[in-house]
This record gives C-alpha cells, structure tokens and sequence, in this order.
C-alpha cells in the first residue's frame, strides 16, 4: 500500500526535500505555504499549493488544526511534518490519527515519552543505556561531598526546582565545593524558593554523536550509521559528518548498539536520531535525547549509505516493513555536511533577510546541495535563517575536507549575508582538520578577536564596490 | 501629421502607461482612439466614478459555513445589503467556527465559495459594491477602440 497524496507541512529546504521523495514514488504533494510563502519553490514544484495562514508561524505553520484541516479539505491520506514546527507535536500526530490522516513520524505515545526529558532518561536507565552521572536531590552539603565522590570532579550543580542557569555553579576543585553549594542553595532558594540542588558530571571535552535508527511496524530497527556533530554554535548544529572516525572503534560500535536497544525497548516507528555525548578524557559515551522526526543533518547518512530516508519514512508510515536487515547495510567514504545561513558573522550572526541577487554553487559529482533558494528569491525574515545544506562525500575524512573546503570557496551568493565566510574559515583551522575539538570550539574560536575581524566585512566592501552608482 | 500605428507602437504605448502608475489613458493619434484603465486601480476623484467591488477574503483556512449553523440558510446573496460588522458567514476549523464579517458597507455583488467548500486563507469568498448602482454599468477593464 502506498499513499496517493501527502500535506507537507513544513517550508524551506526540507518541504523540496519532501516533495522530490513523494514524487520518486509517484506520490501527489500538497505544499502548505504561508502568506509570506506563496512564492516558494516548494510551491512551485508542488503538484497543489495551500496557503495555510498569514507569515507569523503561530497562525499557520505551527497551528495543528489549520495544517490538519488542510489536509482533510485537499484530500491527502498523509502527513509529512519535516523538522523544526509541529514535527515532534504528539497532538499533531494524534489530531492527524482522529482525522484518518496517517502522521509520516513515530506514534503520538513516543513522541510524548521522548519529548519529556526526565522519562527519556528514565527509560534509557531502565534500557541499560548510561546516563550523564548525577544524583538525585542533594539537599546539604555533606551529601553533595559523597556524590563528588562517587562521580568525580568537574561537576555542575544545578537547582532541583528550576533551570535557566540559575542556582548553576561549576565546581572543579574539592575545596570551592562548600563555597559554590551554598551560593547556588541560595540562588534557588530566592529563585524557586527550594534551595535543593543536584550535581551532575560535567563534561568539559565533549563530542556530540547521533546515530541514525529506522523502525517499521512490525518490530524491526535498525541502526544507519552515526553522525558528529561537535561543531556547535549555542547548540544549533554548524558542521556535520560521518561516520564517527575520531572515537574509538570501542565507543562507536558501544553507541549504535545503545541506539538500537532505545528504540527497540519503546518500539520505535519511523525514523529517528538518538543523541550522545563522548567524555573525551574518559573515552565514555552518555544518552541525551531522542529526536523523534527527520533531522536537517540526514543527508550526510543517506551520502554514507545511498539510502533515502525521507522515502523510507513514507514506506513505514504507509505500513511497509523496512526492505533491509542491519547486515545490508554498509558506510561507505566520508561526509561531510554544513548549514548555510542567512546571517552576518561579523556582527554577531545578525540574520540578513532580503533578495538573492546572485546563487552560484559548486557543481561536482561528490556534492549534493539542499536548498529552496535560486538567484532572486526573497528570503523572508519570519522564519529560521537556513538557505541550504551543502553536503560532500570523499573516500575519506581528509579528501571530504579538501572537497568541502573547495567546494565553500567556489559557492558565490550575493544580494544577502550568508555564513560561507564563517565556514570557510572554520574549516581551514588545523584544530579541525586533526579533530582535536570539542562542543564549544566553535564559540571559543568566534570568540577570539582575530577570527571574528577578517570575516565578512570585505565580502561587503566588495559588494559595494561592485554596485553601480 | 502622424504616422500610421502599428500594433507594436499600441503595445509600446500601452507598456508606458502601465509603468507610468498613472491610472486611466485616453489618446486620440488621427483616426485611432485608444482608452485604456488600470484593472482594479481606484480612481479617486476622477471625472466621472467607476463602481469598485471589494473582495471579502478567509481570514484564516477552513470549512466555509454560509448560515448560522449547518442547514440554515446562507447569511448573504447577490443584492443583500451589508454593513462593515454585518456576518456573512463562517469559518470551520476542527468544529471551531470564527465569524467573517463584511469588513465595509455596500451590496453583495457575487458570492464565490459554496456551503461547504474547504478555502484557503486569503481566498475571495465574495465581492461587495461598494459605490451607487448608477456607475456599476462601465466596467473597470483595459478596451482599445479602433475608431477609424
């Protein structure tokens, strides 16, 4: 069985996406589209258009009912959410079952388990699968004294009560531990008015690795590879690749098998990425969270495995049993992935919305670029900054770089600011190249003044020389 | 004394002023008289006032709900006169109902969804005459005369 018309709703680069799988299987495609979205390239390549609402994302993209009235008023049998919006909304999912629309996503029952942070940490306990060392409550400082000593130093205390980085205190010597629990106790407490805290590990040289699960309806999961993720920016992903060659073969296989017995121990439908974080220093992984829907990075698995999630999501929404076992499937090279935005780097990462006067990307055989944009699109500046994922494989990690690094250099937009100047320089940097980094690389190296200054500025002394007067 | 027109001199012609943001021409060149207004332009304080229909859209996607509840008759017709806060009808979105008001007083003049029909936002449900009857007989659209 296979669906005959899909909504999709979502926008950007991830609604192409959608479509270009939809109609691979010869499946009708409705895109949603916003006030301010009518003419998009999704739009365009869609068979029907539906706008959904004015710009504000609130009154169109993310409200469940209009997109599901959509739905039903055009006739589609299927729901494909994308990322970001209503992708891991359980009432969606659920609106979408009472409606007789099928939702391309995991059941409503995981995406409200795995959307609560304490209970997916509870099952990956229960699973056998670690968890960042920490304690329960700690309500005085003797007890905090025995908890240090049972995980080790560094720790983060935190207030049992509230979060926002209040009652947060690194401790990383014994002796400051008396100090900065009572500091913390009592920011809670004139907080949260609970001055009860709890410690945790604190990993200061931690790598971010995902692996990639599909499940099917009839119980099957299996693991498609890992992704690192490390080059962060306030934890909004920069740079992705694959597999994971720089930790240990140990870990790596440790981390998909943790990732396959998640999913199986919640019967995981569709596709999914469990996310971990490497302690560097202790060569030791820990569970963060499970991503119930299709991620921006996927591209980077499907360049490893030539398989296309996005349609095997629609298989398994439509009831199909996954077309392969874990043994057929192999990682082949390396890729790499990096988001281009829409932003000025050298003033903070400002977004810079407006028309694209000029889109020339790099054409090879070993890139592959996801976007919605083309010379004279208008980016429109209600949504995220996002203008294309460039993706590139190599027969290893040091060819990839070459090629991504070439490929950054031959990719020419103008019109609007884009963080192409930001990724090229990131990726000269030797720490990168080696691998030596870590989560908060990146903002260390955004922070020194060096690196900041030479970026972007000529860009746009250049642009304006160019301009006629 | 003029040349004879072209049809490509009437195109030039009619290109400038649509780029000139002017909205009515009229041109006489010898025996050729060309008249020509812009579609939907408002024309304010002309010598003589065009009838202009405004359009009244969905406010938000859903089922479009002519009566007060499922089977009552619709709100409006063609010739029903409607003031700026006058309902004409409904929005069904999940079994939520938000009322579309008329938005400015004049005439329906054509009622463009059915009961029941899925619309999108910014979709015309119906046009609204807003000026006297006397000047709805010259239509607002762009004419050329040959009056040779």
């Amino acid at each position: 069985m296979s669906f005959k018309r899909v909504l999709i709703a979502n926008r950007g680069e991830i609604a192409v996406r959608i479509i270009r799988a939809c109609r691979m299987l010869g499946i009708e495609t409705v895109a949603t589209v916003s006030d301010a979205d009518r003419d998009s390239l999704p739009a365009r390549l869609a068979d029907r258009s539906v706008c959904i609402g004015p710009a504000r994302a609130a009154a169109s993209y993310l409200s469940v009912d209009t997109v599901v009235t959509a739905a039903v008023g055009c006739g589609c049998d299927a729901l494909h959410p994308g990322y970001g919006f209503l992708a891991e909304n359980a009432a969606l999912a659920e609106a979408c079952e009472q409606a007789g629309v099928a939702f391309v996503g995991p059941r409503p029952a995981t995406l409200r388990e795995m959307g609560n942070k304490i209970r997916a940490r509870t099952l990956a306990v229960r699973t056998g699968v670690p968890v960042v060392p920490g304690s329960g409550d700690v309500a005085d400082y003797e007890r905090a004294r025995e908890v240090v000593h049972d995980i080790g130093l560094p720790i983060l205390l935190k207030a049992a009560a509230g979060g926002g980085g209040r009652g947060m205190q690194v401790v990383r010597e014994i002796d400051e531990l008396r100090g900065a629990f009572e500091t913390a106790s009592a920011e809670a407490r004139a907080a949260f008015g609970d001055g009860t805290l709890y410690v945790e590990r604190l990993i200061s040289n931690a790598r971010h690795i995902e692996v990639q699960i599909l499940g099917d309806r009839y119980g099957k999961v299996v693991h498609v590879g890992e992704r690192d993720c490390t080059l962060q920016r306030r934890h909004q992903k920069i740079v992705e690749e694959g597999p994971a060659v720089l930790i240990p073969d140990r870990l790596r296989n440790g981390i998909r098998q943790a990732a396959v017995d998640l999913a199986l121990s919640m019967d995981y439908e569709n596709a999914g990425t469990v996310e971990f974080i490497v302690d560097q220093d202790r060569d030791e992984f820990f569970f963060l969270e499970t991503n119930t829907r299709i991620q921006v990075e996927h591209p980077v698995t499907e360049a490893l495995t030539g398989i296309d999630l996005v349609r095997d999501q629609l298989r398994i929404a439509a009831g199909e049993p996954l077309a392969f076992d874990q043994a057929q499937i192999r990682l082949q090279g390396h890729a790499i992935e990096c988001r281009i935005n829409a932003e000025a780097v050298y003033d903070g990462f400002r977004p810079s919305p407006g028309r694209i006067r000029e889109w020339r990307p790099p054409v090879y055989p070993y890139v592959r670029l996801d976007t919605h944009c083309y010379p004279g699109y208008v980016v429109p500046p209600f949504y995220d900054s996002l203008l294309a994922k460039l993706v590139v494989v190599g027969e290893n990690r040091a060819q990839a770089i070459a090629r991504m690094q070439r490929a950054l250099h031959e990719f020419s937009v103008d019109g609007i600011e884009t963080t192409l100047p930001f990724l090229r320089a990131l990726l000269q940097r030797p720490e990168y190249t080696a691998g030596a980094v870590h989560t908060r690389w990146v903002e260390a190296v955004i922070a020194e003044p060096d690196f900041a200054d030479g970026l972007g500025r000529r860009d746009v002394q250049t642009i304006a020389a160019r301009q006629p007067t | 004394m003029i040349a004879r027109v072209t049809q490509e001199d009437l195109v030039d012609i009619l290109q400038a002023f649509e780029a000139s943001g002017f909205t009515r021409l009229e041109l006489t060149l010898g025996p050729l008289r060309v008249a020509a207004k812009r579609v939907g332009a408002a024309d304010g304080g002309g010598v003589e006032s065009l009838a202009s229909a405004a359009q009244v859209v969905a406010p938000l996607l859903g089922i479009f709900q002519a009566g007060s509840h499922s089977n009552a008759p619709a709100l409006v017709r063609p010739g029903t006169r409607v003031q700026a806060d006058t309902i004409i009808g409904f929005i069904s979105v999940m079994r939520k109902l938000t009322a579309v008001k008329a938005g400015r007083r004049g005439t329906v003049a054509q009622v463009l969804v059915e009961d029941g029909q899925f619309v999108e936002y910014g979709q015309t449900l119906l046009q609204v005459s807003t000026q006297s009857a006397a000047a709805e007989s010259e239509r607002p659209e762009s004419h050329c005369v040959n009056a040779r």
